[in-house]
């Protein structure tokens, strides 16, 4: 864990805050630094993956290399959205990456290491994260305010966050789960297809309600989507939205009760992997070219491709939602894995997209 | 015999290099000489390709390499001086330019004559599996679930999709199409002359292999015929399809059968350790080309483990067991011999 010294309480006061709220700052911590550049909350000296917002903060998973011994260390953090260099919070710092997803509910942070799900105050926990629930992270686990959603491959459980005690059963697969993704009150699996051809099965994409109180329903039984990037799914109340996520990829479109035999899609685009749905508007991440992220939204149904909100995002998840704002992380600098350098990134706070564009 | 001393060549990479050998022999394939080398490759070579001007090779350190066959040692040129070496590099040529592949992976492409301003980055997959394959400007590769194209100056975006719901272990190409198999069916495609994003024509199926066939591992195409192996045994269909009837033109009773190729009217294939061939269409005489010495590099993805052009045929000679090198796969060969056709 990351040796936080210097260790000072600050009152968090916000006009949105209930109260004010005991907050552990790492006050000699150099990896984010501020900006006057408008529309810049911060600089981080790291690489940021994935990127997550609440009322009052910031928060996200990113990596750097220890200069030192050259291990890449895996970091989980918040700030405020306001003064965000001079609130930092480190919640985890390993040297081994469990993986981006992580949760907040509750004034706790969620996140997944060696140990399961663990779980820390949004205040901070001086590096001591309290162990939740015994989590299988194969496949990696998905959030919704009150459970991680995780599966060993042949099924799907679910285990409270607020509540430790067994994991429950939410549903069996007949064949292997690969990918979970929690929209609305559905958990939605990607699991390899029964009827595999040699060397060129595709996957189906099922949806089973989060307390597994009905049969798993099929929503398409071929879908493309592949092992070798993340997969974004998004819903409302009328269609499913997800992404053939290959280097020729798509953007599909399907009715909630299940696909037709064919269904609506835009692209190509390449890679596409991550999906955010704010009410009548999907946000989708492409690569322009490899490792070059792209951020971009349509006006949904239709979804007309339309111009990009952001280019060179630092990874695909770095982008975020508000009432009001779009949040991203972005890079000058090469991310692709053949790189050594540090990376900088800068946590942008953008207008959102106008209603009308397409 | 000439004999062309690839240290000059090749030893980039190395702080001491004991020398590999090309043996450019034209001695008559009626009596297949070969020669031990003087020296050991440390590297070793684990795949040959050769075009009307030039030979080809890829090194045990995945360098992928080649000369002007008329003057090997003195025009050496090296494609991928600055990528990591990795174990599992996969080449192709054609077209006049050169493919590989390198960490992520991404494929890149050179013109053969001239790699000096670098490589061009042709795309990123990590969706790729199986070999690549080139035709024309394009080169050809399997994802994972299509087989994707681009053309030797680079997608940057997205690639083509050349045919959805494929996987190719082999392809090859006549002027209009292209043929491949998943080791199980043979397929063919025609070859679209400019981008189209899904192919609008499905493939057709050339080959449906009847239930205890055994896996193709390679193919061929010459005279408006497919010819595979499989097995034991090499088989022959026409291009134009025959649904589950094919012809069996040679059967052995224990050796595995690789690498078919066609060169004119002959057919080279390895079986064991030798390169043997035969005159088509009846296949009734085949010979022997080499001694039994071939190297047997198969552990790699895809390996090309002899060439032929017009002339000669181009062949990856196997190490003596207790010549493995620490640095290069055991297996791997030694030397690069020709032998005339």
């Amino acid at each position: 864990m990351v040796k936080i010294r210097n260790i000072a309480l600050l009152l968090a006061l916000s006009s949105g805050a209930p109260a004010c709220s005991a907050i552990a700052v790492d006050l000699d911590a150099t990896a984010v630094t501020t900006s006057s550049e408008p529309g810049v909350l911060a600089v981080a000296h790291e690489r940021i993956e994935k990127l997550a917002v609440d009322d009052q903060r910031l928060y996200w998973t990113g990596s750097h290399l220890r200069p030192f011994d050259g291990v890449n260390v895996w970091f989980l953090r918040s700030c405020r959205k306001e003064n965000c260099a001079s609130t930092l919070v480190t919640y985890a710092a390993e040297p081994t990456n469990y993986g981006s997803n992580f949760s907040v509910s509750g004034g706790q942070i969620y996140w997944y290491d060696q140990r399961g799900l663990v779980s820390c105050a949004v205040a901070g926990c001086n590096g001591a994260a309290r162990p939740v629930a015994p989590v299988f992270n194969f496949v990696e686990p998905a959030f919704d305010d009150d459970h991680v959603y995780f599966s060993d491959f042949d099924a799907l459980y679910r285990a409270s966050l607020s509540q430790p005690g067994p994991r429950e059963l939410v549903a069996s697969s007949p064949t292997a789960i690969r990918r979970i993704a929690v929209v609305g009150a559905y958990v939605y699996l990607v699991s390899e297809n029964g009827a595999l051809s040699a060397m060129i099965g595709k996957p189906q994409l099922l949806r089973v309600r989060k307390d597994g109180s009905a049969a798993v329903e099929t929503i398409a039984r071929q879908v493309n989507v592949s092992l070798h990037y993340a997969f974004g799914v998004a819903a409302d109340e009328s269609s499913i939205y997800w992404t053939d996520n290959l280097i020729f990829g798509w953007i599909n479109r399907c009715p909630l009760a299940g696909c037709p035999s064919s269904w609506d899609a835009t692209g190509p685009f390449r890679a596409p992997q991550n999906l955010l749905l704010d009410d009548e508007r999907l946000y989708y991440q492409y690569e322009d070219a490899p490792y070059e992220y792209v951020l971009s939204s349509c006006s949904v149904p239709t979804c007309l491709a339309s111009a990009p909100v952001q280019e060179r995002l630092d990874a695909p998840k770095a982008f975020a939602l508000d009432d009001r704002y779009v949040y991203v992380a972005t890079t000058e600098q090469d991310v692709s894995p053949a790189t050594h350098e540090e990376t900088v990134a800068r946590i942008r706070r953008l207008p959102k997209p106008d209603p009308e564009q397409q | 015999m000439r004999r062309v001393d690839l240290c000059a060549v090749a030893c980039f990479c190395l702080t001491a290099c004991s020398g590999r050998i090309v043996d450019l022999d034209h001695t008559p394939s009626t009596t297949a000489v070969w020669h031990a080398p003087a020296e050991v490759s440390q590297q070793g070579f684990t795949s040959v390709w050769v075009d009307q001007r030039r030979l080809y090779w890829l090194t045990g350190l995945s360098s992928i390499q080649s000369c002007l066959k008329a003057d090997c040692v003195h025009t050496p040129l090296i494609y991928s001086p600055n990528h990591e070496p990795v174990t599992d590099v996969i080449a192709a040529i054609a077209g006049n330019h050169v493919y590989w592949t390198s960490m992520g992976p991404t494929i890149f492409s050179c013109t053969t004559d001239d790699c000096q301003a670098g490589p061009v980055p042709i795309t990123q997959d990590p969706g790729l599996s199986g070999p690549l394959f080139a035709n024309g400007d394009y080169v050809y590769w399997s994802s994972d679930f299509d087989i994707y194209r681009c053309r030797a100056s680079g997608c940057a975006g997205p690639p083509e999709v050349f045919v959805t719901s494929a996987f190719a272990k082999a392809m090859v190409f006549d002027e209009t199409r292209a043929y491949w198999t998943d080791t199980v069916r043979i397929m063919r495609a025609p070859l679209y002359p400019e981008a189209a994003q899904i192919a609008v024509e499905p493939p057709t199926t050339v080959f449906e292999p009847s239930s205890g066939d055994t896996a193709i591992s390679s193919l061929a195409l010459g005279g408006g015929n497919l010819y595979w192996s499989a097995h034991g045994q090499i088989f022959r269909c026409p291009a134009a399809g025959c649904g589950a009837f094919r012809t069996t033109i040679l059967s052995t009773k224990n050796e595995l059968i690789t690498n078919i190729k066609l060169e004119r009217s002959t057919l080279y294939w390895v079986e064991g350790e030798q390169i043997r061939s035969c005159a088509l269409p009846y296949c009734s005489q085949p010979i022997v080309i080499t001694p039994p010495k071939v190297a047997s590099v198969e552990y790699l993805r895809e390996s090309a483990r002899f060439a032929v052009d017009a002339d000669d045929v181009y062949w990856l000679e196997a190490r003596a067991s207790a010549d493995a090198s620490p640095i290069s796969p055991a297996l791997a060969g030694q030397a690069i011999r020709r032998s005339a056709r």
